[in-house]
């Protein structure tokens, strides 16, 4: 494990809703690995977050004892060995993310998705409902700063429910459901034509990481 | 941890949504709700394999409407809250649950509710998980039973793998997810709703204990 003893600042500045995908933008044709997302980042609030690689992750153990039972593919492994674990504690439970990183027009975006949130106990927090994938585009600062943006979930469905955008979805209007339906590839497509457009990313969460050494 | 095992396994078969029909769309439209006031109560049920639990069936209190969806909210008073209780009388899960006319039987559609342990989970996290329905063909025996029926998944699979069907379906994780429209879900219930192989499996039969 690459871990860096650092300090820094995490804000969250808004909290508008993340749009949910429910098919990962990663593939293990497009996924790649980039060592400046590991290490120890730190929140305004002084609590930490871990970004690990996957085989540096407590996933490590249980993927190795797998080997034997379940038959997949050298490219299988390697796509689980390009992912990154991101793990914080906030209010006495423990976060666990899986996320993956596509570039795309030279532009560097993350796939994030929930895994697990344990409490103190270590015993698993259930949240009802199918797990979906969210992406952010990254911004490179630094070596000691990032800056991660989200797309814009409300904008998002405000262009696509007006006919302004056009990608594979899902909505129901009674319980007020909107679901990205796009395949990895479609997904991609649409990142390579509005990757560089600021206004999807523009009121979306915006997560900056400092580090400290 | 648990979960990974399961993608990782799911990531190299196919299954549905575990244990019952998972649909995105709701089985009904706001104007084929339906509140019948007897299914209020507190019940005592048992599956075909005689296990014991209870359900508590009420009004969805006006504490629980915000969770719901401005749409769906409208039509709250027509919705009822339900809970699901272990024979230790631990609440185990809570839906919203609307009834509803399709065709010419009755079905129940779960959404489900927020439960205490999910409160503290921060939104960002939380709205990372979309919420599916499950629906039950609902019987009414008479005014103090009733019975449910789960939709037997094996029966859909088989209707796909011998393309005797042309339902919409996301598969996700690497199970299959129903994506059909509420119109194209109802025509699908009202087709097979008396075949006895689609609903014949999962039945559970609740009798009352307290009227409400």
């Amino acid at each position: 494990m690459r871990s860096y003893l650092v300090t820094g600042v995490l804000i969250l500045l808004t909290l508008s809703s993340c749009l949910t995908i429910m098919q990962s933008l990663i593939t293990p044709e497009n996924i790649i690995t980039d060592k400046r997302i590991e290490g120890l980042w730190s929140k305004s609030d002084s609590k930490s977050i871990l970004v690990q690689k996957f085989m540096d992750s407590k996933f490590k153990k249980m993927f190795t004892e797998l080997k034997d039972d379940w038959k997949y593919t050298a490219q299988d492994s390697i796509f689980y060995t390009k992912l990154y674990v991101i793990s914080y504690q906030e209010e006495n439970l423990g976060y666990t993310w899986l996320a993956g990183i596509v570039k795309i027009q030279g532009q560097y975006f993350l796939n994030l998705k929930p895994e697990d949130i344990l409490n103190d106990k270590e015993k698993e927090v259930y949240v009802e409902g199918e797990a979906t994938s969210s992406i952010a585009k990254i911004e490179w600062k630094n070596d000691n700063s990032l800056i991660l943006h989200f797309l814009n979930g409300d904008y998002i469905k405000e262009i696509i429910l007006s006919g302004k955008a056009r990608i594979k979805h899902e909505y129901d209007p009674l319980f007020n459901t909107l679901v990205i339906t796009a395949s990895s590839g479609e997904l991609e497509q649409f990142l390579t034509r509005y990757g560089n457009n600021q206004r999807l990313f523009d009121g979306g969460n915006t997560i900056i990481f400092t580090r400290k050494k | 941890m648990k979960k990974i095992l399961l993608i990782l396994f799911l990531f190299f078969s196919l299954a549905f949504f575990s244990g019952c029909l998972k649909t995105l769309y709701p089985i009904f439209h706001k104007k084929d709700a339906i509140f019948n006031e007897s299914l209020l109560g507190y019940w005592k049920c048992s599956d075909k394999a005689r296990n014991i639990s209870f359900m508590e069936i009420r009004k969805i209190p006006d504490d629980r409407k915000p969770e719901l969806p401005p749409s769906i909210r409208e039509i709250s008073d027509k919705g009822y809250f339900l809970s699901r209780i272990d024979s230790m009388g631990k609440i185990k899960s809570q839906d919203f649950v609307f009834l509803a006319k399709i065709g010419k039987n009755h079905f129940l559609d779960y959404y489900p509710a927020e439960i205490s342990s999910q409160r503290n989970v921060n939104k960002h996290y939380r709205d990372h998980y979309i919420k599916l329905h499950t629906n039950y063909k609902f019987d009414f025996k008479d005014n103090d039973h009733f019975e449910i029926r789960l939709f037997d998944q094996s029966f859909l699979e088989k209707l796909l793998s011998d393309n005797k069907i042309n339902i919409h379906y996301e598969v996700v994780n690497g199970k299959k997810l129903i994506t059909a429209s509420t119109d194209d879900l109802q025509k699908f219930i009202i087709k097979y709703s008396d075949d006895p192989d689609a609903y014949g499996g999962d039945i559970t039969y609740c009798s009352r204990i307290i009227d409400y």
